[in-house]
């Protein structure tokens, strides 16, 4: 019993930790190799982590999505593409409407190797090649060199404003175990 | 359609949240006047009828006070992330 109880904590951890990690906003510094649309068949399995679709995306009768894309390169070499959809109302939180005009950006700071121009690139998602899943560009900045990396401040304040209502509700229950509780068994008021 | 359900959903969370945080505040607004009526009468302390008036006379105000008033605050500073969030975002 006391290992089940450990493997269903670890798991749960590992939940909540894949989840943060996928939500929240994530920096990295890159170089815009190239920007295109491309149409895109979006599979089922994977519809989770493509736009809603109330989002106001439109498919043509096959079911294929016209989605703007951002090839990048980061400094070590290694590539990193990112979608650019916006997110609308629905999940996550972040209400882009700006696609276009973030698309618009990228294209503007377009760069070749010999001349680099480095970018930050502010995105939430997973790149699995196996699923065909992006990361959902948010925004994009200029910064001095390959080095810099920018801080990655909008998480940090989304995990303490998260901390400060776990360290809340943990106080709530515990007030309600400690007075709740024997006032209910007393039989209220 | 789809502001409208964040908006429904947004406003359910903050209805239960805001029944929890006010009881919470609640009682422990009724466990700090037990404990100064412990300290002012210590040969009368514990869970007495004369306790029990005194508390019910002091919370009858406490709808109004500040610390009840703060805890409207949980209808209010969601919808200022959003915003925050919604500048933040589709700015250049």
């Amino acid at each position: 019993m006391y290992y089940v109880r450990v493997v269903i904590g670890v798991l749960f951890g590992v939940l909540v930790f894949s989840f943060l990690d996928y939500t929240l906003p994530s920096r990295e510094t890159v170089r815009v190799s190239n920007t295109y649309n491309r149409l895109t068949a979006i599979p089922t399995s994977a519809s989770i982590f493509w736009a809603a679709d109330s989002t106001g995306t439109v498919e043509n009768a096959q079911g294929q999505r016209d989605v703007r894309f951002i090839d990048t390169v980061r400094p070590n070499g290694r590539v990193r593409v990112y979608r650019n959809e916006d997110t609308g109302w629905v999940w996550p939180p972040y209400f882009k409407y700006d696609s276009a005009n973030l698309q618009a950006e990228a294209t503007n700071l377009q760069s070749t190797n010999q001349q680099p121009i480095w970018v930050t690139m502010t995105s939430y998602g997973w790149r699995m090649p196996w699923l065909s899943t992006y990361p959902n560009a948010i925004s994009i900045n200029t910064v001095a060199g390959p080095d810099e990396r920018p801080t990655n401040w909008p998480a940090m304040l989304v995990c303490a404003v998260l901390l400060v209502l776990l360290a809340l509700i943990w106080r709530m229950w515990a007030q309600f175990r400690q007075r709740g509780l024997s006032r209910m068994n007393r039989g209220g008021a | 359609m789809a502001l409208i359900r964040l908006w429904l959903f947004l406003l359910a969370g903050q209805l239960v949240f805001y029944v929890l945080l006010r009881l919470y505040v609640r009682s422990q607004q009724v466990e700090r006047l037990e404990r100064r009526w412990d300290a002012r009468h210590p040969h009368r302390s514990g869970n007495t009828a004369a306790r029990r008036a005194f508390v019910a006379k002091a919370m009858t105000g406490f709808n109004r006070s500040l610390r009840a008033r703060l805890t409207l605050l949980v209808f209010v500073l969601p919808t200022l992330a959003v915003l925050a969030i919604v500048i933040l975002v589709n700015w250049q």
